[in-house]
């Protein structure tokens, strides 16, 4: 009964309660760093991709358990809400904690008890040595000794700095998710301008606008938008990444869930996954660019299948030339995608040509026979066709 | 008058840039099926034989080419035509014939084989309105050369020294 009041009246905090705006704020680096230790350390998994999620005001995110739960960190709130007060929300907990003298707000999603009271207990705790700056340094210090000694956690940035031919189940689904995370990043810095990927997440911003339009800027939904957003993310980018790894279970999964969509885009993703890990992440990011993220997006949440099947259709001739270009690596058994004597420029140049749909499938075709020859001359003559052909 | 320098240099980077691609782009396509052609040109030959057998061409180059001066076959075509803009005809065999669009009878013709990477140099006979070679060999500067006949394999492999050439693309 107890239990029920309290549940009530935390619920009641959470309709209640609300920003006063749901902007960034951009965090300073030690903070980062020091939530990075600390969520690493409890087997949370971060991406270089959604550090400053702006789109919807997140600081930072980190995954658990296959992306399924996850935690953000929004950085320097201000509103109407109670410190270190758990607040049951629709979707997940929230816990608003002073650290520096600044507000920072936890959203919890899908975190089991134990974990959720020993975070929590430790965010206090980090908020009393943090109290002088050189204390706070010191935990920084210790917290990211221990990360480092008791998870042996990969940084993410580590993960696919590499152009070596592999499996991509030996990269694995944490690191494909980091790449996929980073490209999105990439997309949104403009480092990759012609893959607008990230307008998928501007939509996501639409949409909270939405909300906002309301004088009262509700908690509840806000990080029910919040969650939203991150889930279908999470969700996509691991089914992305099962269907790389594990063919044979994943594209049959999509399948079930995108229908005949589900089918060629887990090819796509399995052609994708013939090249060496760190291109492989580009070659889907083109992908994505394809279809748009938004579309993926809303076919992953249930709606929308048809419009991703026209999209991917359009696509069968890319999927004809990826899968061309990984029997000529297996062919060749490269090491490197160097040996092709193609540089990234000309790769990414390549992949979004073939996304785009604008490269001539039958010279591809042409190209990549002549990039299997044995003859150096065939090479030679293949690359700078291809080169000019782009 | 700087803007002006500026225009014209773009302007035939652009072109020079154009002939480039184009040339290296229809060569690559051409190729490709020359090459084709010959794979096909060996099994019919020899239905009941391994191809390698008869890969003549290949043997040739991988053997004797090694003493075969390397040239450019971009560069020498147009030293030896005046231009990039020209005809490739693929042959059944596998070999190309690259001569200009205004060719003449008589005038030199490359014989580009594929399965090799070699050229030679040729002149053109016009049957019936079709360019073919006159089966003629010349050195570098299209200058006829005449085969030894009855001559020892040192004679016909200095004799080839001057009338065959590794490509470079």
């Amino acid at each position: 009964m107890l239990f029920l009041l309290t549940l009530f009246i935390y619920s009641f905090f959470g309709y209640a309660s609300e920003y006063r705006n749901i902007e960034l704020s951009p965090a300073p680096q030690e903070f980062s760093q020091s939530m990075r230790n600390l969520f690493t350390k409890h087997g949370f998994t971060t991406f270089s991709g959604l550090e400053e999620f702006s789109s919807i005001g997140i600081n930072q995110i980190f995954f658990k358990d296959q992306n399924r739960s996850f935690i953000t960190v929004k950085y320097d709130v201000q509103g109407d809400f109670k410190l270190n007060e758990p607040m049951i929300l629709v979707n997940g907990t929230l816990l608003h904690i002073k650290i520096q003298s600044k507000t920072v707000a936890f959203f919890f999603k899908d975190i089991s008890p134990s974990d959720f009271s020993a975070i929590s207990e430790e965010l206090k705790r980090l908020d009393l040595v943090s109290l002088t700056s050189k204390v706070f340094h010191s935990f920084v210090i210790i917290t990211q000794a221990k990360a480092h000694e008791d998870c042996g956690v990969n940084h993410p940035a580590n993960v696919l700095n590499t152009t070596a031919i592999g499996s991509m189940a030996a990269v694995g689904a944490g690191a494909i998710a980091t790449g996929l995370f980073s490209c999105l990043q990439g997309a949104k810095e403009g480092a990759t301008a012609s893959l607008d990927i990230m307008s998928g997440l501007r939509g996501a911003k639409k949409s909270l606008t939405e909300f906002w339009k309301s004088p009262t800027k509700k908690l509840n939904e806000y990080y029910g938008a919040v969650s939203d957003t991150v889930v279908g993310m999470g969700n996509l980018i691991y089914t992305i990444g099962q269907a790389m790894i594990n063919p044979s279970e994943g594209i049959p999964k999509l399948t079930a869930k995108l229908g005949e969509a589900g089918r060629i885009l887990g090819t796509l993703l399995q052609s994708a996954a013939l090249f060496p890990p760190s291109v492989a992440i580009g070659v889907v990011c083109s992908i994505i660019t394809g279809m748009g993220i938004d579309t993926l997006l809303a076919a992953m949440t249930g709606v929308g299948s048809v419009l991703l099947l026209q999209k991917l259709r359009k696509m069968a001739s890319v999927a004809k030339m990826m899968e061309n270009l990984g029997k000529l690596i297996k062919k060749m058994k490269l090491t490197s995608l160097e040996q092709l004597g193609l540089s990234t420029e000309t790769l990414s140049k390549l992949f979004n040509k073939m996304a785009a749909g604008t490269l001539d499938s039958r010279k591809f075709d042409i190209f990549t026979d002549s990039l299997a020859s044995d003859s150096k001359f065939a090479r030679t003559l293949a690359t700078r066709g291809l080169q000019c052909s782009l | 008058m700087q803007f002006i320098a500026f225009l014209l240099l773009s302007i035939s980077l652009g072109f020079a840039k154009g002939n480039f691609c184009d040339f290296d782009s229809d060569f690559a396509e051409k190729y490709m099926e020359a090459r084709s052609n010959y794979a096909a040109f060996l099994v019919k030959k020899r239905p009941e034989k391994d191809p390698s057998e008869y890969d003549y061409g290949s043997k040739r180059s991988r053997t004797l080419g090694v003493n075969w001066p390397t040239v450019s076959l971009k560069q020498k075509i147009q030293q030896l035509f005046g231009t990039n803009d020209v005809e490739i005809k693929v042959k059944p065999n596998g070999k190309m014939l690259i001569y200009p669009k205004n060719v003449t009878d008589g005038n030199p013709v490359m014989l580009f084989d594929s399965s090799g990477d070699y050229f030679r140099i040729s002149k053109s006979k016009i049957k019936n309105g079709e360019v073919m070679d006159q089966n003629s060999y010349h050195d570098i500067n299209g200058n006829p050369l005449v085969m030894p006949k009855g001559q020892s394999d040192e004679a016909w492999e200095a004799y080839a020294r001057q009338t065959h050439f590794k490509a470079t693309p």
